[in-house]
């Protein structure tokens, strides 16, 4: 057979056959150039260091001001970029296997508006504590909308993603009417975190992204194997011995608290989620959902980058870049593939 | 219940077994026994509960009431996967994902046997190639099932359910849009799989194919097992009527010596006369 066998055991958890050699190869280069978009972030932007002095600020040399660019605005920055892209790409890749279907992703789902809504309503009440409370707030009040108005039937994914879609509207028109209710210049900062910003991120922000991507990704990768049963449809997938409801309840909440965990430190960044398990399906098939993660983190740090080479009286919240690059993105995809599947359309469209 | 078979010959039986969903009634009351090495075969008109019957003795919808046992070991006492291994189940119309290939498919009937503990093994390796091999798929392993015909697909997914090695297997309409030649060839295997000493449970509507592949048939209507037993003896033209509602004459399959049923002709023409004036129909002919 034309796989090799790799000797670390935690890669066959993840996968049901072992993974090929190119699996590997794609997955190490994949990380190598994360790392060396992470690197190129640092550099480029109004704010960018030289790499000259990029090197001297990572080693502590550095004038004051480089110091501080570096270790207390860009590299924070930059890290909270990749984790929330990761958290992202899982959470949609999660949630795309969950429901079998590619709508699948917590920004159809509504549970990044049950999240801003919560933060919104929050911020304008009880302005004193944690952002962190109302978010979490506001999507455990869609999780309990999914078990308490679905049912048992919430599995089904016609029915989650309906359900969803009625959710986001409700708390998007929450977010709208919370605007209606503050002084001009509050609701102009709410609006520059509601499409998604990373501008002004601390080091507290990639701890908590950190933590939550360090307490979910074991038990994800652990739920891998299941989520690929579960692909053969919710019978076969019980006949194979794997316990469907299960499975999909643990699936829903680990991905829930990732993209809980995207919205606390990026904002309800959108289509990242979407798009990224679409790219990742690119190819081979093995370990969709890590690569998936490192497609988010790619989009997010990238999209990110870019609103930094905008002029700085143009601040662009990162969130409107995704939506605007990422939507156009996909309806490029869809419409390829679709033409490429439909030839009758083409011919008769050619002549 | 009296049965025909020994206790040492009982693969799989049911006991009392009942299944609702929501306040619908699928399966009402059912005794039944599935002989051990044999190929039984499932018989009943549209909607009697024949699927939801196979889904019930495998546990993937559990029975309301009563119970199902394996053997002798209540199946309830097995967990997910240990049943997996004991029992596969091809379902009727499986959902396939999008852009996987052959090999991976098949290799999906390995779940039962990993655990957290137990991973891809050489042992996982042999099973998968040997499903590939006897359903003659090799050459096509690297190729999407999706590109395949609707034939070679059926036997990818009878590939996956015999890399579980199960010793039963429940298949569900595994002759349906097949043409003949694959019809027959999904038969004869199932057949040659019998011969190895498996127990086969097959829901088939052709009810001449069952009585000639057949070796026990369980004949159903309206979520009740009506008669079962062996096809030489079970079958005759008022069973066809009151499981079938047709009229039928029973003769002898010249090539294999089996029964077999040839439906009676209607008279078409006494339904046009009578419909001639049906002004409720605006004059097409009655159904029944």
């Amino acid at each position: 057979m034309n796989y090799t066998r790799f000797p670390i055991w935690q890669w066959r958890l993840i996968t049901l056959r072992a993974p090929t050699s190119r699996t590997i190869k794609g997955a190490l280069f994949a990380i190598i150039l994360l790392i060396a978009a992470l690197l190129l972030s640092l550099l480029l932007g109004h704010q960018g260091l030289s790499p000259m002095s990029l090197v001297k600020a990572l080693f502590g040399r550095a004038s004051d001001y480089e110091h501080w660019l570096l270790w207390q605005s860009r590299l924070p920055r930059a890290l909270c970029a990749v984790g929330a892209g990761m958290a992202l790409g899982l959470s949609g890749a999660v949630f795309q296997s969950l429901t079998r279907n590619p709508l699948g992703s917590p920004d159809i789902l509504g549970i990044n508006a049950g999240a801003s809504a919560g933060a919104v309503l929050w911020l304008l009440w009880l302005p004193a504590l944690p952002l962190l409370f109302g978010a979490l707030l506001g999507v455990v009040a869609v999780l309990s909308l999914f078990f308490v108005g679905l049912g048992r039937q919430w599995q089904f994914s016609r029915n989650l993603i309906l359900m969803g879609i009625a959710i986001n509207a409700f708390a998007i028109a929450l977010v709208q009417f919370a605007l209606t209710l503050v002084q001009r210049e509050q609701a102009q900062q709410m609006l520059g975190y509601l499409s998604g910003s990373l501008a002004h991120r601390t080091w507290y922000d990639v701890l908590l992204i950190s933590s939550v991507l360090l307490l979910v990704l074991p038990s994800i990768l652990l739920l891998s194997r299941r989520l690929a049963i579960l692909s053969l449809g919710r019978e076969l997938a019980q006949a194979l011995g794997n316990p469907v409801r299960q499975t999909q309840t643990v699936a829903l909440l680990l991905a829930t608290l990732l993209a809980l965990g995207a919205v606390l430190c990026a904002g309800p960044v959108a289509f990242v989620a979407l798009v990224a398990p679409h790219l990742a399906r690119f190819g081979h098939r093995q370990l969709a959902l890590l690569r998936s993660a490192l497609i988010g983190a790619l989009l997010l740090l990238g999209a990110d980058t870019l609103t930094l080479l905008l002029p700085s009286n143009q601040r662009l919240p990162v969130g409107v870049l995704t939506a605007l690059i990422g939507g156009l993105y996909l309806a490029l995809l869809l419409t390829r593939e679709l033409w490429a599947q439909a030839p009758l359309i083409k011919n008769r469209t050619g002549k | 219940m009296m049965s025909l078979y020994t206790d040492d010959d009982i693969a799989l039986s049911g006991h009392d077994l009942a299944l609702k969903y929501g306040q619908r009634t699928i399966i009402n009351a059912m005794d039944l026994t599935i002989p051990k090495g044999k190929l039984s075969v499932i018989l009943g008109p549209n909607g009697c509960g024949k699927s939801t019957l196979l889904k019930c003795l495998s546990h993937v919808l559990p029975p309301t009431r009563g119970h199902v046992m394996l053997g002798e070991t209540p199946l309830v006492t097995l967990n997910n996967k240990a049943r997996a291994r004991e029992l596969a189940l091809l379902i009727q119309k499986p959902e396939l994902p999008e852009g996987i290939d052959v090999q991976e498919l098949v290799s999906r009937g390995r779940y039962p046997h990993q655990s957290l503990w137990r991973q891809w093994s050489e042992q996982d390796e042999k099973a998968v190639n040997q499903a590939l091999n006897a359903t003659g798929l090799t050459h096509l392993a690297q190729r999407p099932v999706a590109e395949l015909s609707g034939g070679q697909q059926q036997r990818v997914w009878l590939a996956m359910v015999l890399a579980q090695q199960t010793e039963v297997l429940l298949l569900d309409e595994p002759t349906s849009f097949l043409d003949i030649r694959a019809q027959l060839a999904v038969l004869d295997f199932c057949q040659a799989l019998v011969a190895q000493g498996r127990t086969l449970v097959l829901v088939l509507h052709d009810i001449n194919q069952a009585l000639r592949y057949g070796e026990h048939l369980l004949l159903m209507r309206d979520g009740k097992l009506i008669a079962h037993g062996s096809p030489q003896t079970l079958l005759n033209e008022a069973l066809l009527e009151q499981v079938f509602g047709i009229n039928a004459s029973i003769i002898t399959d010249p090539e294999a010596l089996c029964p077999m049923i040839i439906p009676r002709v209607r008279m078409a023409s006494s339904y046009h006369r009578s419909d001639e004036h049906n002004e409720v129909n605006g004059g097409l002919p009655s159904w029944e």
